[in-house]
């Protein structure tokens, strides 16, 4: 089965890469290629890990309104003037 | 005359308004020793001899005629060539950069210390647009360590760090997006702030992740940091991230007085990791006992997420720098260098909902290490989690696995120092970081300052270039 799993895993790898190199219009050598693919699955485990934090349903509605600037120009407070960001 | 390579801004100042030296004679020893230093440890892109032969002799006219800008006046200064300056082509040690991008201009922060009086000795080397690794094939110098050029100099302000450790300039300026400057602080064993998100303007610097990037100050000492802050901080209506929050004067905060001071110390983490040096463990810990030492209250605590906090980071970073970059990829793929076409890559890898969760991460664990703060005037972690590598040992592969104890606090947009906190068996440097509250730099500086009044590695030189 880990046999079985690992090939698997390559040929997503492999696929994936293929498809976003393509989407981004880039054409790298085959060598470059293969070390994209073995970079991929730390990559995606990196940001799928980012999927399993809870409660991120508490951050403001819209999800990705994050402004640094003024987050930080006022002092480390959200836009609602709360230091420690909505209950 | 002998001018000792570990010479700070400080004592610069006051020698050069008491007499005893002129800006002439210490800008010739620095350009003198960069010159021929500058095969072997790749500090410098370009030095720019005769300007600032010119700018030191103009400084010492008006020390004669009585003018005084300031403690920079006649210094001589490392420019991480990202960071535009006119008389110069910034190349971000890059072929893919036009040679006309800064349109013979001064960046914002290069002009505010020009007009302080500083003198520029030249371009300092960067990775390759802050973000690849060293690459002889994309003909620049290659970065070395001055304690050992077997080791990494650290990345990407590597020639201000070299220039500063190696007695090459007395100071200047890097950048820091997920710890550009701590990196080469804590490699080449002298001090860097990374600032607030916006504390000092970026206009005029070549963007990596316009979200995440700041210039600070590097130097030998806190205080020195702090002499170049005073210049440097501030808001420029050409960046449209500068912060408008108003400026302290960061040198007189420098009082020693810590006394009461709570110090919080997150151990899980950072400094529990596989990775970790048991030795960088013992030496930020008899650091932090010194602070404790001098009156500050220690306490250990625990902040949540903080390797989350680091590939949040990581995500940003590539994607914002591919987005820059996606272009030039696509219709110049073999000017970059090859560590760097790769990095890049990484941004298309990620998806758009991918860099939304980290978006909304940033944001839930900004808040959280705000909240921290509010118990706490700083928190100290170690800088790496181990003196400076091999350089052949480091590759993309182990940058993906090793941990990172600096993009935490680049994430979220916080003032973190780098200073050096002892040596490895070895003799290499290691290093701490403090980290403070939006926009506490004075406080972060404040507390360094202190433990460089009872430490002396800061002042250590390295053996090859004592």
């Amino acid at each position: 089965m880990p046999r079985r799993g690992g090939r698997v895993a390559a040929l997503d790898a492999s696929a994936a890469i293929d498809t976003m190199l393509a989407a981004a219009r880039l054409n790298p050598s085959r060598a470059e290629r293969a070390i994209l693919i073995a970079a991929y699955d730390t990559l995606r485990a990196k940001a799928d890990a980012l999927y399993s934090v809870g409660h991120l349903s508490d951050v403001i509605a819209g999800g990705s309104g994050f402004d640094p600037a003024s987050f930080y120009q006022n002092g480390g407070r959200d836009r609602r003037g709360s230091v420690t960001g909505p209950a | 005359m002998s001018i000792p390579r570990n010479l700070t801004i400080a004592d610069a100042a006051r020698q050069l308004r008491d007499g005893s030296l002129t800006s002439l004679d210490l800008t010739t020893t620095i350009l003198d020793r960069a010159i021929r230093a500058n095969e072997s440890l790749g500090a410098y892109v370009e030095i720019t001899a005769d300007t600032a032969l010119e700018q030191a002799a103009a400084a010492d006219a008006a020390f004669k005629a009585g003018t005084d800008l300031g403690p920079l006046q006649g210094v001589p200064l490392a420019i991480k060539d990202i960071i535009a300056m006119r008389g110069t082509h910034t190349t971000a040690n890059s072929r893919v950069l036009s040679s006309d991008w800064s349109g013979n201009a001064d960046a914002a922060v290069v002009r505010r210390l020009r007009e302080a009086g500083a003198v520029v000795v030249g371009k300092s080397t960067t990775y390759e647009f802050a973000i690849g690794l060293p690459d002889g094939e994309t003909g620049f110098l290659i970065p070395h360590n001055p304690w050992d050029p077997s080791r990494t100099a650290g990345g990407s302000s590597s020639g201000t760090g070299i220039a500063v450790a190696a007695g090459l300039a007395l100071g200047g300026l890097g950048t820091d997006t997920a710890g550009s400057i701590r990196a080469p602080a804590s490699a080449n064993g002298h001090t860097g702030l990374k600032v607030t998100y916006g504390r000092v303007p970026t206009s005029g610097v070549v963007p990596l992740a316009p979200s995440l990037d700041t210039v600070g100050p590097m130097a030998r000492s806190a205080r020195d940091c702090a002499l170049l802050l005073d210049v440097m901080a501030g808001h420029d209506p050409a960046d449209p991230n500068a912060s408008r929050h108003p400026v302290d004067t960061y040198s007189t905060a420098l009082d020693g007085d810590i006394d009461g001071l709570k110090i919080g110390v997150p151990m899980p983490y950072f400094f529990d990791h596989d990775y970790m040096d048991p030795e960088v463990r013992t030496a930020v810990l008899t650091c932090i006992g010194q602070l404790e030492d001098l009156g500050a209250v220690v306490s250990r605590t625990e902040l949540r997420c903080p390797g989350l906090a680091s590939d949040a980071n990581m995500i940003l970073l590539v994607a914002e720098a591919f987005a820059y970059h996606r272009n030039d990829l696509v219709h110049r793929w073999t000017d970059y260098g090859r560590p760097t076409r790769l990095h890049l890559c990484h941004g298309a890898i990620y998806n758009a909902a991918d860099l939304v969760q980290a978006v909304r991460f940033r944001h839930r664990f900004s808040t959280a290490a705000a909240a921290l703060l509010t118990d706490y005037d700083v928190l100290i972690t170690p800088t790496t989690p181990h003196a400076a590598p091999v350089a052949s040992d480091v590759d993309a592969s182990e940058r993906l696995r090793a941990p990172s104890y600096m993009a935490q606090w680049s994430l979220a947009g916080l003032p973190a120092i780098a200073i050096p906190a002892g040596f490895d068996t070895s003799g290499l440097p290691l290093s701490l970081q403090i980290i403070g509250r939006p926009f506490a730099e004075a406080t972060v500086l404040k507390v360094a300052d202190a433990l460089q009044s009872v430490t002396d590695y800061h002042l250590a030189t390295p053996p090859l270039f004592a």
